[in-house]
């Protein structure tokens, strides 16, 4: 669970804190937190199910977007360490409410890190270095921080339930009616994209 | 371009430019951390340094691609500005805050147009058509095992597809974008009208429909062969979805009424028989 938290946790920082080179897109994030938990190839069918799904959202100014790292690497780990193929579609239905809490806790560190702006100030009116590096350096382990808590908290946890539901609900949800459903969603949702002006 | 423009060093720090993003001043930190190495450069370790950091840590928003196209801009002007006289300098710092400010909005429409609608979304279909496409060639196979374990292999084709095709475009871009702004100055706006962006943007867009188009046919042949050919009657519900997304109705409460549906399908599948 260390490695999955890890990965997890530096994938989420190139989402907006540092690069956006695109590695924390649900299709490579699920497919590494697939390797590293035993199921590349289950990773990769999560992860392109939920790229398609939130592919068109844009991290607009304020505007969060769900956090779809979050959600390909929980739905990802749970399933593999929860019985594989057959929860994975129990496992994406649960994911998806922890990737909005995630979300929450990215608003709430935004809002913390007006902060910054005070402390820069001051250190410039005392005649100081305004330490940007710092400042950064600082911004970066405290987002790291915040998802190693969270995927800390919510790995076991959702391993926990998805074992102790997985007999009667998934048996309502099998992993095949999702993966046909998020599919046919996941078309619609770029179709619509593309012939909006 | 003189030597005297750090344009390495600035570079990678705008891959920090949304490190410290704040609701209160956006990027601005960001913003003045990747000025910083050409500033100090014109201003050394003085108090005209502190005052210029100052100026660049107001209010600062854009896409963090083309965000290298304006601090290259400001490193220019910072640098015109130092050799310039008293009288001049305030012209000078008030017209670098009048660009940062009124080119900001566009460039965020160009990028989010240019970058995250258009070519994320083209190279994630690719990404998934590659995926598609391994898994219809092991499928020719009739080894289960022995697909099964390619399968696990070839799983890092799609991820690796999508950063390799994206980066090799975006990253040449958004270096090119601080050089352009340092060369250019306030005439980079003039030298961006010139390049087809809209056409571009359009033609991305219509490569993406095909590239759609694309993964449905290997999704069709690929439950054709595995035996479940009705699993494309899912199909039947894309409009259904499409006007609910029309109607403003977000994916996830798409998603979730969907996985109700399918729940009350099974269980009433469950009681009958």
């Amino acid at each position: 669970m260390i490695a999955e938290i890890f990965a997890a946790s530096a994938l989420s920082l190139d989402a907006v804190s540092v690069g956006q080179w695109m590695f924390s897109r649900p299709i490579v994030a699920g497919t590494l937190i697939g390797w590293t938990s035993g199921n590349a190839a289950l990773g990769l069918a999560a992860g392109c199910l939920v790229e398609l799904l939130w592919v068109t959202v844009i991290p607009v100014g304020k505007a969060l977007p769900p956090d779809g790292t979050a959600v390909a690497a929980l739905a990802v780990y749970w399933a593999n360490h929860s019985g594989g193929y057959p929860v994975l579609g129990l496992a994406l239905a649960a994911a998806i409410p922890f990737g909005i809490f995630s979300k929450k806790g990215d608003f709430f560190m935004r809002g913390k890190f007006s902060d910054w702006n005070k402390w820069i100030l001051n250190r410039m009116d005392h005649h100081k270095d305004p330490c940007l590096e710092g400042v950064t350096a600082a911004s970066l382990l405290i987002a790291f921080a915040k998802s190693s808590c969270f995927y800390a908290l919510c790995l076991p946890t959702g391993t926990w339930l998805i074992r102790m539901s997985a007999g009667p609900v998934s048996a309502l949800l099998p992993t095949e009616w999702v993966a046909a459903a998020g599919g046919a969603l996941g078309c619609a949702v770029v179709y619509d994209s593309l012939e909006r002006k | 371009m003189t030597n005297s423009f750090p344009l390495a060093r600035v570079f990678i720090r705008t891959f920090f430019l949304q490190s410290a993003w704040n609701f209160e001043r956006m990027q601005s930190v960001g913003f003045a951390f990747a000025v910083e190495p050409a500033l100090k450069q014109i201003y050394g370790r003085t108090d005209s340094l502190r005052d210029a950091l100052r100026r660049h840590l107001e209010l600062f928003n854009t896409h963090p691609y083309l965000a290298g196209l304006l601090i290259g801009m400001t490193a220019r002007y910072e640098e015109e500005s130092a050799k310039a006289e008293p009288g001049k300098r305030d012209e000078l710092h008030r017209r670098i805050a009048e660009l940062k400010e009124r080119m900001s909005g566009p460039l965020a429409a160009i990028g989010d147009g240019c970058f995250w609608s258009g070519l994320r979304t083209a190279c994630a279909l690719c990404a998934v058509l590659a995926g598609s496409v391994a898994m219809l060639w092991e499928l020719r196979t009739q080894n289960t095992l022995l697909m099964m374990e390619h399968l696990q292999a070839l799983s890092f084709l799609p991820a690796a597809c999508f950063v390799l095709q994206y980066n090799a475009f975006a990253l040449p871009m958004r270096f090119a974008m601080v050089r352009a702004g340092y060369q250019w100055g306030e005439t980079c706006a003039n030298e961006i009208a010139k390049f087809p962006v809209q056409r571009g943007i359009s033609a991305i867009r219509r490569g993406s429909l095909f590239l759609l188009a694309g993964n449905i046919v290997c999704f069709a042949a690929v439950l054709f062969l595995t035996g479940k050919p009705g699993w494309l009657a899912a199909l039947a519900v894309v409009p259904v979805y499409v006007a609910a997304l029309r109607k403003g109705i977000s994916v996830s409460k798409i998603f979730y009424c969907t996985l109700g549906c399918v729940a009350l399908v099974r269980a009433a599948i469950r009681i009958s028989g």
